[in-house]
């Protein structure tokens, strides 16, 4: 029946399945036939599969024949159906991916406790307590206990969003405390690095550590008012001093 | 109908300043000599510094008084701010339930962000150390969710708390670190 393609509302996934099977043509122009089979159709299988993975990854849909009724059609449908999929998608893959970092994170936080860096898990309650321990992980990692967070840097110092978010599921994980497994080596530099110091100690300690392998990072890094919030020079020489004389100024330290 | 000029209230300010800085010359002159026997030649030499000193000191009530009222403005505009925080954090937690990754989440993210960066910026000093460091924080947790695509949904917790730890954070007008700012030039 002609015109009958233009004038049927198909749902998401149909238009999606059949736009497929133009992408793995390679130009195919009539979707009505999206439901042959044969060996053709085990050939571009991959090809359309593809295709439909993009389709849903991508905040915009792939470029469509031009047929605006259709379109019309099938837009609302398919933002629905998009983030569904995508909210089960992340969920799964949440599930699968985040219990072990979370976990190792668990474990983390039971050997600060352990070495006295934290005064007990109360202190991940207050917003201190949780900054504290962003700049004891990102040190930690830095020594060559993995975490497995990224961190990047705002201008009091180290700081992994993930790791905020995981900071408020540590009751929920399971304790991987053998999967950290942390060198004593490391851990010792880590306790004589971090125990015992000062929020604005250990904010300063994150940027010493990072740049540590830089020649001159002292002076860089007092002369820079803007890239970091304004610290004691007293203060930011005594940690250089410190970091410098744990980790060594060759970068070498405990790794 | 003639409207008053901008700066007419400053004019009257002064007027009072230099006013009362007369008649506490005039009070001092009157002390003077009754209490010290002070003649006319001693007054006439002492009160003009006098009445400039009482003037300018006046003049620096008068201006930490104003910047006092400023200061006072602005916190109840952070306040504001604040409140505007909370709100779209509760229409994203909406959001978020209904679609991680939807548009209003992402518009709801966006606005946060703009929201949390003025009030690290803009109002910075009046809050104290904690609350800006919870305001960046705020920030990048934001913005690599709106960037990286990240689920919001598992974000609207963190952020409720550090936009918590922002309002326990700000400073009152009386604060004496704010009073030792506008003392400053």
């Amino acid at each position: 029946m002609p015109g009958r393609w233009y004038a049927t509302p198909r749902s998401g996934a149909q238009r999606i399945w059949a736009e497929s099977r133009m992408a793995g043509n390679g130009g195919w122009q009539c979707p009505d036939l999206a439901m042959a089979g044969g060996p053709e159709e085990v050939r571009v299988a991959p090809a359309r599969l593809a295709h439909m993975w993009n389709y849903f990854r991508e905040p915009t849909p792939a470029p469509a024949p031009r047929r605006l009724a259709q379109v019309r059609l099938g837009e609302p449908a398919d933002a629905g159906l998009r983030n569904a999929i995508m909210g089960v998608a992340a969920a799964t893959v949440r599930g699968l991916e985040r219990p072990g970092l979370v976990g190792r994170l668990a474990g983390f936080i039971d050997h600060a406790v352990a070495h006295g860096l934290l005064g007990g898990e109360g202190d991940l309650d207050t917003f201190i307590g949780r900054h504290n321990l962003q700049k004891h992980a990102y040190i930690a990692q830095e020594l060559g206990i993995r975490i497995g967070y990224e961190f990047e840097f705002l201008k009091n110092g180290a700081y992994s969003p993930a790791m905020a978010v995981d900071t408020y599921k540590r009751d929920r994980a399971p304790r991987y405390a053998e999967a950290l497994d942390p060198d004593p080596g490391a851990t010792r530099t880590l306790v004589r690095i971090a125990r015992g110091r000062g929020t604005e100690w250990l904010q300063v300690a994150t940027f010493a550590v990072r740049d540590r392998a830089v020649s001159g990072a002292l002076e860089r890094f007092l002369a820079d008012r803007h890239r970091h919030m304004r610290y004691d020079r007293r203060l930011v020489r005594e940690v250089f001093a410190e970091v410098g004389s744990c980790m060594g100024a060759g970068g070498g330290g405990a790794r | 109908m003639s409207r008053a000029p901008r700066d007419a209230p400053m004019r009257q300010g002064a007027a009072a300043n230099m006013a009362a800085a007369l008649g506490a010359t005039l009070a001092m002159a009157f002390a003077a000599h009754l209490l010290v026997g002070a003649t006319a030649l001693d007054i006439v030499i002492a009160a003009p510094p006098f009445a400039f000193v009482v003037y300018v000191s006046l003049a620096q009530m008068d201006a930490q008084g104003a910047k006092k009222a400023e200061d006072r403005k602005e916190i109840e505009t952070l306040g504001g701010v604040l409140g505007q925080c909370e709100r779209a954090l509760a229409l994203l937690a909406k959001a978020a339930g209904a679609a991680p990754a939807s548009p209003q989440a992402r518009a709801g993210m966006g606005h946060l962000a703009g929201t949390i960066r003025l009030l690290a910026t803009r109002y910075g000093r009046y809050i104290e150390n904690n609350g800006v460091w919870a305001a960046l924080e705020a920030e990048s947790l934001v913005m690599t969710a709106e960037i990286l695509g990240r689920d919001v949904g598992d974000r609207v917790g963190p952020l409720r708390d550090y936009v918590g730890v922002v309002g326990e954070n700000v400073l009152d007008e009386d604060d004496p670190r704010l009073a030792a700012v506008r003392l400053e030039p």
